[in-house]
């Protein structure tokens, strides 16, 4: 099992994040993967926290900031993929795997497949940042900002993903309470996992069924734990 | 020392300059075949086989590297840029590689991606003469030992006995790295590898 990290990045400076909702600034990403990479971490991953409108000023001025990284860690990007034209510029730069959310509730499949056409399924990886509401699952939509009826996915495009990233929004930042109920859903029970929001580096490959990474956020950096249950 | 790193705007290339930079090398992008002026050239990785060796074929790069051979040069090749050097390569409904090596590239027995990272140790007595020019030695390492980062979904046999290859691990029989006397190549990622993949390319040098 892979051990890595998670950081959001967004208009030029990374963050933290707690519970879905509340950021604080970490400083410039270059300045964090070299801490990372002095961890050795197995793989980092850079989210830009889309949540609603993402136009393309915004996403070319990230898509800048990120091309001047100097990374030897495996990169992973994700954060306002839908389009070919986005996907062009994002494999064009030094990730290894690019990430897909809110295109996996689309009903069809040409940026998931033309992706994998030019970069190879072994990059492609599946976003699912979900919370349960009682015992009702629901998935977060980045594009619409709201969380949606696990009905809403388009499950067939699963299939079009290598590994698929399950991310608790609800206990994001805090120590250990990943919901692990979400990992008994027949949903994700086919493929290799990741997991993240609420997870620390004590979790154990054995507890959790085709596991392939856990990636850690916040506590990568700091072992302060600013949000505890 | 002065490297050529094919770029046909596929693959890995900043992360393959960044690594090469961060060991004093100098490094070139490439574009057409005529730019080519370095001993050594990087192929790097990263892609579909199909679309890799048209853009490869269309830009006449496949041409070039044959002479490149022929006239003395060497060749690393990375990932994608590893496996494009055997005859065969079954992704994409197939597609004929570069030849440079018998065997063929095909998909992995779990037909899972192979995601992580594995040990890897390798000693500079295993290198071919032509990759330990004391004029450009970089580094006094006899031996490195590590772990590298793979991220493949196809891997590569060969029943050439003659060759000189390393496996992923016992689980994993696929070709992890060949070395030859003008070819070496790396399955894995050593631009991605950390402290290990710096340690590699001052070995390899």
């Amino acid at each position: 099992m892979r051990r890595g990290a998670i950081v959001l990045f967004k208009n030029g400076y990374c963050y933290q994040s707690y519970g879905w909702n509340i950021l604080r600034p970490l400083g410039k990403l270059q300045n964090v993967i070299d801490h990372l990479e002095e961890y050795q971490v197995d793989e980092i991953s850079i989210i830009r926290p889309i949540k609603g409108n993402d136009d393309d000023k915004s996403f070319y001025s990230d898509m800048l900031e990120l091309s001047k990284i100097k990374s030897s860690t495996p990169l992973n990007f994700g954060g306002g993929l839908y389009n070919k034209k986005r996907v062009d510029q994002a494999r064009s730069m030094s990730f290894e795997r690019l990430i897909f959310s809110s295109i996996l509730f689309s009903r069809n499949s040409k940026v998931l497949t033309y992706a994998s056409n030019i970069i190879g399924k072994q990059a492609i990886v599946g976003c699912v940042p979900f919370k349960f509401n009682k015992n009702d699952l629901t998935i977060f939509n980045s594009s619409k900002n709201k969380f949606l009826s696990l009905e809403k996915l388009n499950i067939n495009l699963l299939d079009l993903c290598d590994e698929l990233l399950i991310f608790d929004c609800r206990n994001e930042g805090n120590n250990n309470t990943f919901d692990n109920k979400i990992l008994n859903h027949s949903l994700i029970n086919k493929k290799k996992i990741i997991i993240s929001g609420g997870v620390n580096s004590e979790i154990k490959n054995s507890n959790f069924k085709n596991l392939a990474s856990i990636l850690i956020e916040n506590r990568i950096l700091h072992k302060e734990y600013s949000i505890k249950k | 020392m002065k490297v050529d790193i094919i770029d046909i705007g596929i693959g890995n290339i900043n992360s393959i300059e960044n690594w090469l930079t961060n060991s004093n090398f100098f490094c070139t992008k490439v574009k057409k075949p005529n730019d080519i002026r370095s001993d050594l050239i990087v192929l790097p990785g990263v892609g579909s086989a199909k679309l890799y060796l048209e853009k490869l074929k269309f830009n006449k790069f496949d041409l070039a590297l044959k002479n490149h051979i022929k006239r003395g040069g060497r060749i690393i090749g990375i990932c994608l840029g590893f496996q494009i050097l055997f005859d065969y390569l079954e992704e994409d409904g197939g597609v004929q590689g570069l030849g440079f090596f018998s065997g063929k590239v095909i998909q992995l027995k779990s037909k899972k991606s192979h995601t992580g990272w594995e040990k890897l140790v390798l000693k500079k007595d295993k290198l071919f003469p032509k990759w330990k020019s004391k004029m450009y030695s970089v580094s006094k390492k006899q031996i490195i030992n590590g772990r590298v980062f793979y991220n493949h979904n196809y891997g590569v046999v060969t029943e050439d006995k003659n060759l000189k290859t390393e496996m992923i691990s016992k689980k994993l029989n696929y070709i992890s790295l060949i070395l030859s006397n003008q070819i070496i190549g790396f399955q894995f990622h050593p631009e991605k590898s950390q402290i290990t993949g710096k340690n590699l390319i001052e070995l390899v040098f």
